[in-house]
């Protein structure tokens, strides 16, 4: 019998964090439409949706009772108090990036716990949630790009994260959005475009939307939680020259673990559990 | 046996150290064999026995302890664009040792089992319940990675493109050459084809050795007798290059016009045992 496996191991390690204009629009998403509800099937809908995950432990990706679970649990390595190894995911990518403009997703985050080193200045980071959307490419026209390769692709992203550094009461989480820039083939090094903007902040066992939007002509992206009013997150026209090479639309679950040996307490852990709801789009991205 | 070359499919990994606990009786000549995890001494998983990796393409997946057992799902529905081909998906479960597991038994019991497939490119829907595999030597290939790097794996095979009451799990056993770095791809010099046939929901055992100075590979399923997988000594030239031990489950669907054929699996995963040095405390 011969059977060949598809492998498929890219590990997007996004670092750094940053940059532009913010400020309030009072437009909300109008036009939205339900993408998916998870009562058209049993299970993941391969039509609708392609999953995958990182090096990790713990893991969940399943429609159960109508609704999405994920989870996903990473420990840190045990090998230094410096740094951390990298960002790690569990993802579920719209089948069709390139269709999907504007996006807004009903979350709930079940449960989130993020541990650190004291003997490590890094903070361990836990992203339970982010919605992302890559669809713009400063890279020159008829620049080669090889299939998969970030460079230059920016990422607009809504995260619901949580630090362990975090003085915040226990089950509370900061959202935030954001635009960066990859540099480099997978992402593990990015620039932000403009400074990331704290939207709210929400509480664990509470559902509440996130919205991305992408607006071309506007050359900016937008960002919303619950009805509050959207903010623009702008990026230089030169920013948009062509095409994402790597278009994405995701959800997705990531932890950056801080490393930390045995002697200082280690390893670190990341766990976020959620359950996502309905997932809305743009009408022309829906898949009936 | 068969000697002819086999093309298979097969991940590649890698892994880290341990220590001991009971100790049981081994073959003459073999270290003694004690539980490396039995899933009871943490809620979650250990990062200093286990690491667990996502190949392929799965659309839902699970991984977690559950009353002291381990739960291991995949599943994956097919593409629609053509009746020709397959795209698999698969789980593994990557005990975190550098080089010195050569002996690894498996307590497992398939919980869930699904298979459709598609009438226009048969017999490529399937599911694999459970790999069991272990790395052993490199045959010298100045390749970089894990090219030349041999393995015994033993494979459970579900039923392909329908399951019914009648259906039942067989057990075969290949040693598996990585042909590239990553060792994506690999051929299988020895196999063994019908160690066992399971009932699909019947706990079972698996166990695979490597008996370097006798120059095999000894597998078994449950209380049978061991199966021996000899290979050619002037193979094993250096420990393999990127040493592994893992426990996979996989799933394999057939791209279908018709409608997506879908292949679903879900494994318990009870006692892993393997050479007592290799055990993390």
């Amino acid at each position: 019998m011969n059977t060949t496996l598809t492998r498929y191991g890219t590990l997007m390690l996004l670092a750094a964090i940053l940059v532009l204009g913010v400020g309030p629009v009072a437009a909300n998403a109008d036009g939205l439409a339900t993408y998916e509800d998870w009562t058209t099937a049993a299970t993941i809908r391969s039509d609708r949706w392609v999953g995958s995950s990182d090096l990790g432990h713990e893991r969940l990706r399943e429609v159960r009772g109508g609704k999405l679970l994920m989870r996903y649990r990473r420990e840190g390595a045990t090998l230094s108090d410096v740094g951390a190894t990298g960002f790690f995911s569990n993802r579920l990518n719209f089948r069709n990036p390139l269709r999907v403009d504007e996006m807004e997703v009903e979350l709930n985050v079940r449960d989130v716990s993020v541990t650190g080193c004291p003997a490590n200045a890094t903070a361990s980071i836990t992203r339970a949630a982010t919605v992302d959307l890559n669809r713009i490419s400063d890279l020159a026209p008829g620049t080669p790009s090889a299939p998969g390769d970030l460079t230059g692709d920016h990422i607009a992203r809504v995260e619901v994260r949580r630090l362990s550094d975090s003085t915040d009461p226990a089950g509370l989480l900061t959202v935030r959005a954001l635009l960066f820039r990859c540099e480099n083939p997978g992402c593990a090094s990015t620039m932000l475009v403009g400074a990331p903007v704290v939207l709210g902040q929400v509480r664990t066992h509470r559902w509440f939307r996130v919205r991305l939007i992408w607006d071309p002509n506007g050359n900016e992206f937008r960002a919303g939680l619950d009805d509050d009013p959207d903010v623009t997150l702008p990026y230089p026209p030169e920013a948009n020259a062509r095409p994402a090479n790597n278009p994405l639309a995701a959800i997705r679950l990531q932890h950056l673990p801080a490393n930390c040996t045995v002697a200082s307490g280690g390893p670190t852990a990341g766990d976020a559990a959620i359950e996502v709801g309905t997932v809305r789009t743009n009408a022309s991205a829906i898949i009936p | 046996m068969n000697p002819s070359a086999k093309r298979l499919a097969w991940t590649g990994l890698v892994v880290a150290g341990f220590v001991s606990l009971w100790p049981s009786p081994a073959p003459a000549g073999h270290e003694a064999v004690g539980v490396y995890e039995d899933w009871r001494g943490s809620s979650t998983l250990r990062s200093d026995r286990w690491l667990v990796r996502e190949d392929g393409q799965n659309e839902e997946i699970a991984l977690g302890i559950q009353g002291h057992r381990l739960t291991m799902r995949n599943r994956r529905e097919g593409a629609t664009a053509s009746d020709a081909g397959s795209v698999g998906g698969v789980q593994a479960l990557l005990a975190r040792n550098l080089s010195n597991i050569d002996r690894m038994e498996a307590d497992l019991r398939v919980r869930n089992l699904e298979v459709s497939g598609c009438a226009a490119n048969p017999g490529q829907t399937l599911v694999r319940p459970a790999l069991l595999a272990v790395s052993a030597f490199n045959d010298g290939t100045s390749d970089a990675g894990q090219t030349g790097d041999h393995a015994i794996q033993v494979q459970v095979n579900g039923p392909i493109d329908t399951v019914d009451a009648a259906s039942v799990l067989t057990v075969q056993a290949n040693v598996v050459r990585c042909l590239n770095a990553a060792c994506t791809i690999g051929s299988s010099p020895v196999f063994a084809l019908g160690i066992a046939t399971l009932p699909i929901s019947t706990p079972f055992t698996l166990r695979a050795a490597w008996d370097r100075p006798n120059h095999r590979f000894l597998v078994g399923v449950n209380a049978d007798p061991d199966v021996e997988l000899a290979y050619d000594a002037a193979l094993d030239t250096a420990n393999a290059r990127v040493p592994f031990a893992s426990v996979r489950t996989a799933v394999v669907t057939a791209n279908c016009t018709a409608g997506h054929t879908t292949a679903d699996v879900e494994v318990e995963v009870g006692e892993v045992r393997t050479n007592v040095s290799a055990i993390v405390p």
